[in-house]
């Protein structure tokens, strides 16, 4: 009996698709690759948060160590390093001077805690080791041991001014 | 032995090496070299911020990078910070809506400058970001964000 053993013979046409195999593998290996990883070294910097319209008193159950979250994402936002209460306001019309005034609220006070974190910092941003992005004018949720309030980050150092 | 014949789905595959061929010869040669000569334009906008508390105003400096908050991408380098006195709009009992000054709070303008493209009318930074007078769009830098109007192309 004979056996039809046929034996494979690459030709041009192969090879032309075994190197369409190999760069179509090599394309998907280098563009889906995750982008390199820089450990950049931590700064610790301090930054200003003010929780707004909370009750008057609340800054007395701040302690300095306090460790606060955000309270959304729960990342940590570092530690209590000072705290203020200064009044609450809002935005009023004084008719008689034609003028817009931030009236005091009674009652009611803002908070502003001073927070230290470890900082990672790169082009873009000045992010805390628990991941929370530190910038002005960004909403923050604050959650403390036994006290929370939303506001926005009011002051930060710059890297040049970091200790 | 049996001569092999030229088929349809060899003329495919030809076609598909020639067709790879060209595109990359395009994105890299011929697309490339355009793009660098139209970045080339430099533009001046300005970016105005309404009502902005005092600490907005000190967390911005000149020199800091600008950047889309929404993309990530750069858009221009801050060369220029202005402030004038913040004003708002009251409606009065008596049918009016004068404009009054509001305490502590100032309208800061931006002048961004930025390399990019001008082509019919169209202005374009980093190829992809438009700039559009009376667009409200997010902006940041490294150690401020807030949301406000391009208002003026300079």
């Amino acid at each position: 009996m004979k056996t039809d053993i046929r034996k494979w013979h690459p030709n041009l046409f192969d090879a032309i698709i075994i190197l369409l195999g190999i760069v179509l593998i090599a394309a998907v290996y280098i563009f889906s690759r995750p982008a390199t990883i820089q450990h950049a070294a931590t700064v610790p910097m301090e930054y200003i948060v003010e929780l707004n319209n909370v009750p008057e008193g609340t800054s007395e159950f701040v302690q300095v160590g306090d460790i606060v979250t955000d309270a959304i994402k729960n990342m940590n936002m570092g530690t209590v390093k000072a705290v203020k209460a200064v009044p609450y306001t809002v935005v009023s019309t004084d008719e008689t001077n034609r003028k817009v005034v931030q009236a005091p609220v009674e009652g009611y006070e803002t908070v502003q805690l001073t927070i230290e974190s470890n900082m990672t910092v790169t082009n873009s941003a000045v992010t805390t080791e628990g991941g929370y992005i530190v910038r002005v004018g960004a909403q923050a949720r604050v959650k403390g041991p036994c006290y929370a309030g939303s506001g926005f980050v009011i002051e930060t150092e710059r890297e040049e001014d970091a200790k | 032995m049996k001569k092999r014949s030229f088929n349809i789905i060899d003329l495919g595959i030809l076609l598909l090496v020639a067709l790879l061929v060209c595109g990359t010869y395009y994105k890299f040669r011929v697309s490339d070299k355009t793009s660098t000569n139209a970045q080339n334009s430099q533009i001046k906008y300005v970016v105005t911020i309404p009502n902005a508390r005092n600490y907005t105003l000190q967390a911005l400096k000149i020199g800091d990078t600008l950047f889309d908050k929404d993309s990530g991408n750069a858009i221009g380098t801050i060369s220029d910070i202005s402030t004038e006195e913040s004003k708002s709009m009251v409606l009065m009992p008596d049918g009016t809506a004068p404009w009054f000054p509001v305490e502590n709070r100032y309208t800061i303008n931006l002048t961004i400058e930025a390399q990019g493209s001008i082509s019919q009318n169209t202005y374009m930074v980093n190829k992809t970001y438009s700039i559009n007078i009376g667009s409200t769009r997010n902006f940041c830098t490294k150690y401020v964000e807030w949301q406000s109007q391009i208002s003026a192309i300079l």
